[in-house]
C-alpha cells in the first residue's frame, strides 16, 4: 500500500479528528479569547464528565447495546455510598466512600448485563427501565443535595495538580488511555468488538459472548460511577439531579466519534475525538454570546453532519480500497477472484 | 379464466422455455434448455445442486433475464421479466425457504394484498373468514384462522403458502421450488393430496426437487438437468429410479477425477482415532450416528439437503442440542462440549455453512477476523502480540492466496471466495485436531474451490482429522478418504477411496442402496419422513 492510499485511509478513519481540527481553527480565528491556555483547559475540564460518560456509552455501543442507565448511576452510585457509610461509620476515610460508589456502580452494571443477556431483554428497554427506577430512588432517598462531602472525595472534581491544571482532566485522559490499550492490545477489547460485530459468529468461533457483554455494562456502570465522583466533586456536593440528560448526550458523543450504534465498529480515540468536539462548540459558542437554545440546534446538527460523513466515509473507504485492489492486481498480473 | 375452461383443454401448452442460455460472470448456468410444460401436468425438475435448477426457477418467476433464448406464456412471448409480470401472466412461485409476516395472523397472511371490503372501504372479515375456512377445509389443512404465523411450524408455513399460491392467488402455472425439505409428515400426505386435486383443476405445476423418491410419486412427466442443459423429458410410464440417476449423475464422470487424486494421498498412512462420535441422537432430526475419524483423514458426510448434515457437525461442536449421545477425543473420556468454546478449547473446531451469517464479523478486518479463534485457543497472556499476529496473518494470506489490498482491510469488501478462505484460515490457524467443515465450497467460484480443497488436502490433513460436507458429490470424491451417507438422519452406508463410484453413492444418498449395505433401507415409494430444518 503507498503513502497516499495511506494517509487517505488514516484520514477517512479519524475523520471525527479532521472536524475537529476544522472547528478549532475556525475558532480560533472568529472567537475572542478562544485560543488561550485557560480556555483550552476549560474546554478539557468541562468535558471530563460528558467524556467519562461518552466512554462508558461508548464500550457498550461497541456490543451493539445502549446503556441510558448512566446518567443515573452517576448519580445514584456516589450518592447511595455517602449515605450509607454516614448512617453506619461515620468519618471512615474517603477512599472506602469512593470504593463503594464504584462497586455500586459496577453492581448496577452487572445487573444490566445479566438482565439483558440471560433475560434477553432489549437494551433499550431495560437502561431505560434502570435510569427510571435508580432516578426514582434518588429522588426518594436524597431530598435536595447532600453537602459537607470530605475533601478526599471532592478532590477529584475540584482539584488541581501539576501546573494547577484541573485533576478531573488527568483522569479523564487516564481512563482514555487504558481502554485504549485495553480495545488495542487485550483479548478482550478484540472479543469485545467481534461480539459487537456479529455475536452469532463470535459465540460459534469461540468467544464467550454474554460473558463479554456482561463485563462491558459492568465497565460502564464502573465508568458512570466515576464520572459521579468527578460531578460530585465540581459541584461539592449530590443533588439529586445530577446527571439529568447526560444519557442522549454521552450517545451523541459516542456516534459523533464514530461509534455505529449496531455494534462493532469504532475506537476509543474517536470517542474522545467526539468529546472534545461537543465540548468546544459548547465553549465557542457560549463565548461568542450564542443563545443557549441554538447551542442544542447547534449540537443536533453536528450530529446530523456527523451521520451524513459517516455514510459518505464507507462508500469512500471501499473505493479507495478497491482501486488498490486493482493496482495490486495490475502489479502482478493475476486474475481477479 | 374460469374452471371449465381450463378443463377443456388439457394437454395444451402452457409454457414453453425455448433454447434458453444464462451467462454468469465465470459460469454458464444454463446452456440451450429447452423444455415444454403442459396444461394438467406436474412437471418435475430434478437434478444435482448446480446443475441449473435454481436459475431456471428464477427465469420463470421473472427474477433474471436470460442471456439468449425466449420464453412463451400460452404461446405468446414473455418478455417482461419481473415477478410482476410473471403475476400477471399467472405465474406464481412457492420458494424454497417460507417468508411470512410473523405477528399476521393466518387469515391475515391469507388474504395479504387482496383483502375484501365492503363498499365503504372497510375490510369484511366475516366474508373473508367464511371463505377462508370453507377453502381449508377441502384442502384438509384444519388449522386455526386466528393463529399467528410465528406460531406455525415451518412446515405448517409451507404448506400454508403452497395453498395461497393455489387458491387464493388463483395462478394457473404454480412452481413449487423444492418445498418438500421443511414438510414434516402430516403435511406432506396434504401436499400431495393438494397436487393431485389442482393437477385435476387443469393447473400446471413445475415440482422443483432433488429427491428422486418424490418426483417419482407426484410428477407425469420428469426433465432431468446436468450441466445447464435439459437432459432428457422422461414420461411417467418411463420412470425409474435407475434411470433417472444415472441421468442425473452423468455416464462414468466422477471415476477419472478421483482415481487421479488418490495417487496423491496414497503415501499418507492414517494416524490414531482423533474422535469417535457415539450414538448421536437428536428427535425427528438425526438418530443413532456413530463413526471414527482418524488423524489425517478426510471424511466426507454427503446427504440431501435436510438429511441432518449441518446439524450433525454443530452438534459435535456443541452448538446443536442432543438428546443422546457421547464423544471421545484421542485418550480422553465420554464428553460433550456444552458451547463452542469447549469445543475448541479441546481441538474441536466448527466452519460454518452460512459464512457471513455465522462465520465472519463483517465489520472487523481480515487481520482480526482471521485470528479471532487462534487467540482464543492458542494465545495464552491476555495481551496480544501484535508482531506475532500480523505474521501470522500474512502467512494465512499466502498459503490460502486470499485476495486483500491489506491485512486492515474490511473483511466484508473481500468477493465471497475469499471470505471463505479468511474462514478457512481462521479454522486452520486454531491447529485444532478436528476440524468440522461444513460445506466449506458453497457458493464460489472453480478457482476458490479448488484452492481450498487443495489446501484442505494438502495443508490440513497435516495437523488434523477432517470431517467435510458439501452441496455436491464432486468435491467429496476428489479429496475424501472415505464418504458417510446420510438419509433422513440416518448413517445408511459408508464407502471407503477404492469403492467411490458416483453413481452408486448418489443412490444411497436418495435412499437407493446397494445390496448389502449395512443399514435398513428405506425403498417404500412414499418418503416415511422428511426431516425438518
Amino acid at each position: 500500500m503507498n503513502k497516499g492510499v495511506w494517509l487517505q485511509l488514516t484520514l477517512l478513519d479519524n475523520l471525527i479528528w479532521v472536524l475537529f481540527t476544522f472547528f478549532f481553527i475556525i475558532m480560533s480565528i472568529y472567537v475572542p479569547n478562544f485560543l488561550s491556555v485557560n480556555n483550552i483547559t476549560n474546554i478539557f475540564y468541562h468535558s471530563s464528565i460528558l467524556g467519562v460518560l461518552v466512554l462508558a456509552q461508548g464500550l457498550v455501543l461497541l456490543t451493539g447495546n445502549l446503556d441510558l442507565s448512566v446518567e443515573s448511576t452517576l448519580c445514584f452510585a456516589p450518592g447511595i455510598a455517602i449515605l450509607v457509610t454516614n448512617a453506619l461509620v461515620p468519618g471512615i476515610s474517603p477512599i472506602f466512600q469512593i470504593a463503594l460508589a464504584l462497586f455500586i456502580g459496577m453492581l448496577v452494571g452487572w445487573l444490566n448485563g445479566f438482565l439483558i443477556t440471560r433475560l434477553k431483554m432489549n437494551a433499550l428497554l431495560e437502561s431505560l427501565s434502570m435510569m427510571t427506577i435508580l432516578r426514582g430512588l434518588v429522588l426518594f432517598l436524597v431530598p435536595f443535595a447532600i453537602t459537607g462531602l470530605p475533601q478526599g472525595f471532592t478532590v477529584f472534581g475540584n482539584g488541581r495538580w501539576l501546573f494547577n491544571i484541573p485533576v478531573a482532566i488527568f483522569v479523564m485522559l487516564g481512563l482514555y488511555l487504558i481502554f485504549a490499550f485495553i480495545m488495542g492490545a487485550t483479548r478482550f477489547g478484540r472479543f469485545l468488538i467481534a461480539s459487537g460485530g456479529n455475536p452469532r459468529a463470535s459465540f460459534i468461533a469461540g468467544v464467550k459472548v454474554n460473558k463479554i457483554i456482561i463485563t462491558a455494562f459492568v465497565l460502564s456502570g464502573l465508568l458512570a460511577a466515576i464520572a459521579g465522583i468527578l460531578a460530585a466533586g465540581r459541584q461539592g456536593s449530590i443533588s439529586n439531579a445530577m446527571g439529568t440528560g447526560l444519557a442522549i448526550q454521552s450517545l451523541s458523543g459516542a456516534i459523533l466519534g464514530g461509534i455505529a450504534l449496531s455494534g462493532g465498529r469504532g475506537t476509543v480515540f474517536g470517542m474522545l475525538g467526539g468529546t472534545l468536539l461537543l465540548g468546544l462548540i459548547d465553549n465557542s459558542l457560549t463565548l461568542a454570546g450564542v443563545n443557549v437554545y441554538l447551542l442544542n440546534v447547534a449540537k443536533g446538527s453536528l450530529i446530523l453532519i456527523a451521520l451524513v460523513l459517516d455514510s459518505a466515509k464507507t462508500i469512500a473507504r471501499a473505493s479507495l480500497l478497491y482501486r488498490e485492489k486493482l493496482r495490486i492486481l495490475e502489479k502482478t498480473g493475476s486474475a481477479i477472484r | 379464466m374460469n374452471e371449465t375452461e381450463l378443463i377443456s383443454k388439457p394437454g395444451e401448452i402452457v409454457l414453453e422455455v425455448k433454447d434458453i442460455s444464462k451467462v454468469f460472470p465465470g459460469t454458464v448456468a444454463l446452456q440451450h434448455a429447452s423444455i415444454v410444460f403442459k396444461r394438467g401436468e406436474v412437471h418435475g425438475i430434478i437434478g444435482k445442486n448446480g446443475a441449473g435448477k435454481s436459475t431456471l426457477v428464477s427465469i420463470l418467476s421473472g427474477i433474471i433475464r436470460p442471456s439468449a433464448g425466449q420464453v412463451f406464456v400460452k404461446g405468446k412471448l414473455f418478455t417482461g421479466f419481473s415477478p410482476v409480470h410473471a403475476k400477471k401472466e399467472g405465474i406464481t412461485i412457492a420458494p424454497q425457504r417460507p417468508e411470512t409476516i410473523p405477528d399476521f395472523t393466518v387469515i391475515q397472511s391469507l388474504f395479504l394484498p387482496n383483502y375484501y371490503q365492503n363498499a365503504t372501504g372497510i375490510l369484511d372479515w366475516r366474508r373473508m373468514a367464511a371463505d377462508a375456512r370453507q377453502i381449508m377445509k377441502s384442502t384438509g389443512f384444519e388449522i386455526d384462522l386466528n393463529r399467528r404465523m410465528s406460531d406455525l411450524t415451518l412446515s405448517e408455513q409451507q404448506l400454508f403458502l403452497i395453498i395461497k399460491a393455489f387458491y387464493f392467488e388463483k395462478a394457473d402455472i404454480v412452481i413449487l421450488d423444492e418445498v418438500t425439505t421443511s414438510f414434516s409428515g402430516k403435511e406432506q400426505a396434504l401436499f400431495f393430496q393438494i397436487i393431485e386435486a389442482q393437477r385435476k383443476l387443469g393447473k400446471s405445476i413445475i415440482f422443483i426437487s432433488h429427491r428422486i423418491d418424490e418426483v417419482m410419486v407426484i410428477c407425469d412427466r420428469v426433465t432431468v438437468i446436468r450441466d445447464g442443459r435439459a437432459i432428457k423429458t422422461v414420461d411417467r410410464s418411463g420412470l425409474e429410479k435407475d434411470l433417472l440417476c444415472s441421468l442425473i449423475v452423468g455416464e462414468g464422470s466422477g471415476d477419472l477425477q478421483s482415481c487421479e487424486i488418490q495417487e496423491d494421498r496414497s503415501h499418507q498412512a492414517l494416524g490414531e482415532v482423533v474422535l469417535r462420535v457415539e450414538g448421536f441422537n437428536r428427535r425427528s432430526v438425526f438418530e443413532d450416528i456413530s463413526f471414527s475419524l482418524r488423524h489425517g483423514e478426510i471424511l466426507g458426510i454427503a446427504g440431501l439437503v435436510g438429511s441432518g448434515r449441518t446439524e450433525i457437525l454443530k452438534a459435535i461442536a456443541g452448538i446443536y442440542p442432543l438428546d443422546s449421545g457421547a464423544l471421545k477425543l484421542s485418550g480422553g473420556s465420554s464428553t460433550r462440549f456444552k458451547d463452542p468454546n469447549r469445543s475448541l478449547q479441546e481441538g474441536v473446531v466448527y466452519f460454518p455453512e452460512d459464512r457471513d451469517e455465522e462465520g465472519l464479523v463483517g465489520t472487523l478486518s481480515v487481520r482480526k477476523n482471521a485470528t479471532l479463534s487462534y487467540l482464543i485457543r492458542i494465545a495464552v497472556r491476555s495481551l496480544i502480540r501484535q508482531q506475532k499476529e500480523r505474521n501470522l496473518t500474512r502467512e494465512l494470506i499466502e498459503t490460502l492466496e486470499i485476495l486483500t489490498s491489506s491485512q486492515e482491510e474490511d473483511v466484508q469488501n473481500l468477493s465471497g471466495g475469499n471470505r471463505q478462505k479468511v474462514l478457512a484460515g481462521r479454522v486452520w490457524a486454531t491447529q485444532a485436531k478436528v476440524l468440522l467443515l461444513d460445506e466449506p465450497t458453497k457458493g464460489i467460484d472453480i478457482a476458490a474451490k479448488e484452492s481450498i480443497l487443495n489446501s484442505v488436502k494438502t495443508k490440513m490433513t497435516q495437523i488434523a482429522g477432517i470431517v467435510i460436507t458439501s452441496p455436491g458429490l464432486e468435491d467429496l470424491l476428489s479429496i475424501c478418504d472415505r464418504i458417510l451417507v446420510l438419509y433422513n438422519g440416518r448413517l445408511v452406508d459408508e464407502f471407503q477411496r477404492e469403492q467411490f463410484d458416483e453413481m452408486v453413492i448418489y443412490q444411497a444418498i436418495q435412499g437407493i442402496l446397494r445390496p448389502g449395505a449395512n443399514a435398513t433401507p428405506n425403498n417404500s415409494n412414499e418418503p416415511e419422513r422428511i426431516i425438518g430444518r
